[in-house]
């Protein structure tokens, strides 16, 4: 306890100092509401930029168009 | 024309949404694909042939804001509109409603078990509880004071008209649209997402296709693009026009009514200033009305200009609003084209 705050009597309890909540265990609620947030804004479907609109595999060598 | 320049938080987090959607979707396309192997009986491969009038023209109605402000439904249905109407799922119970049944029905998303209240959901009051996504959506407000009477009415329509409209689903439904589609008696004609290039190593696309062998359709990330889609590939219309795709918001929508400001303002480190960085403006060429977007619906729309550049057809944007405009894109009045569509011209 700081020494500043030493009183000049004796507590009937004993003082247990309230130690801060960890800085991991905010860091990973943030981080996970952070998570959630971010998957909510990801669209509906994925979609990775390319030229083709459709693709049909049981084609020879599959097929591409557009 | 006056844009404004998309902040660096903007920017940044449309770059990461690509990523984003790979590590949020891969397991759930995958899963899901390989259950609905034994449903999947039809592919859109076997559709049966339209109608002259139905080739020459068709549009693609999205649940974008302006279907309710724009009046868009209730114009296609008044003009007698003879093309084919293909209809995202969050527009199909709207179009009903306003007694304009669409030749085809498009699903996409897998998320289960938000997407089934398109559809009708019969577990509607415990799927609501702690989810306020579709209070977030502009489509009609007077759903939202209703929802549960209107989920109710819309699966009784629905139910009714089922077997006029063929839905065309991905194979990342989720079970319980899956299930929903076969309570009401769709007839049902299914494709894959073409999620990434099959032909490079761990591609997902691959992945899917050799766990359910169907066509592949690009989806540029969202239904109302695979719709586009499917009319492009599919169906191949001579004019192809889309509406209710306004990937954007009006001018009047408070940011918190907004799809992902939730999870934006917890981006922003909850500071209501801040979040502001994560959202654009936008002004639509035709009115110079200026239309706000958020990351995700940016990303839409980058995709689908990318894609709109590679379609044989020249897309018409009768959406009258929104952030959709760019290259083999025009935008036109919905009025025009139903009138040209009428005269057997342009539409």
């Amino acid at each position: 306890m700081n020494d500043f705050l030493k009183g000049n009597f004796e507590v009937k309890r004993p003082v247990v100092e309230q130690k801060p909540v960890a800085d991991t265990e905010q860091k990973a609620f943030k981080k996970e509401y952070r998570r959630k947030a971010l998957q909510s804004v990801g669209g509906s479907m994925v979609f990775v930029e390319m030229d083709a609109l459709y693709w049909d595999g049981d084609q020879a060598g599959g097929e591409k168009t557009g | 024309m006056r844009t404004k320049q998309p902040a660096s938080p903007f920017t940044t987090l449309v770059e990461k949404i690509t990523q984003i959607g790979i590590d949020r979707h891969r397991d759930t396309l995958l899963a899901n694909a390989r259950r609905n192997a034994a449903h999947a009986k039809k592919s859109v491969k076997h559709l049966p042939p339209l109608s002259d009038a139905k080739r020459r023209s068709a549009i693609v109605l999205s649940a974008g804001p302006s279907i309710r402000r724009a009046r868009t439904i209730e114009r296609v249905r008044d003009s007698g509109y003879e093309g084919t109407i293909i209809a995202a799922d969050g527009a199909y119970a709207a179009c009903l409603r306003a007694g304009l049944i669409p030749d085809f029905v498009v699903t996409l998303d897998p998320h289960n078990p938000r997407m089934v209240r398109w559809f009708g959901d019969p577990d509607y009051e415990a799927h609501i509880r702690d989810d306020d996504y579709f209070e977030r959506q502009d489509l009609d407000v007077e759903a939202r004071n209703n929802a549960i009477k209107r989920n109710q009415d819309d699966m009784a329509l629905i139910d009714r008209h089922a077997k006029s409209t063929r839905a065309i689903v991905a194979s990342s439904a989720p079970e319980t649209v899956v299930a929903r589609l076969l309570q009401a008696g769709f007839e049902s004609y299914w494709w894959n997402p073409l999620v990434d290039d099959p032909t490079k190593p761990g591609s997902l696309t691959k992945e899917i296709y050799d766990a359910l062998p169907l066509p592949c359709l690009t989806t540029g990330g969202t239904v109302g693009t695979a719709a586009w889609a499917f009319a492009v590939q599919i169906l191949n219309p001579t004019h192809l026009a889309v509406a209710g795709m306004d990937l954007g918001y009006y001018p009047d929508t408070g940011m918190n009514m907004t799809q992902t400001y939730y999870e934006l303002l917890a981006m922003a480190g909850g500071d209501e200033e801040k979040v502001k960085d994560y959202f654009t403006w936008l002004d639509f060429p035709l009115t110079g009305v200026t239309f706000m977007t958020d990351p995700t619906y940016f990303w839409y729309r980058k995709n689908f200009l990318h894609l709109a550049k590679r379609s044989p057809i020249r897309t018409l944007n009768c959406t009258e609003g929104g952030t959709l405009f760019g290259e083999n894109i025009d935008c036109v009045n919905l009025d025009d084209f139903l009138a040209k569509a009428k005269a057997g011209d342009r539409g």
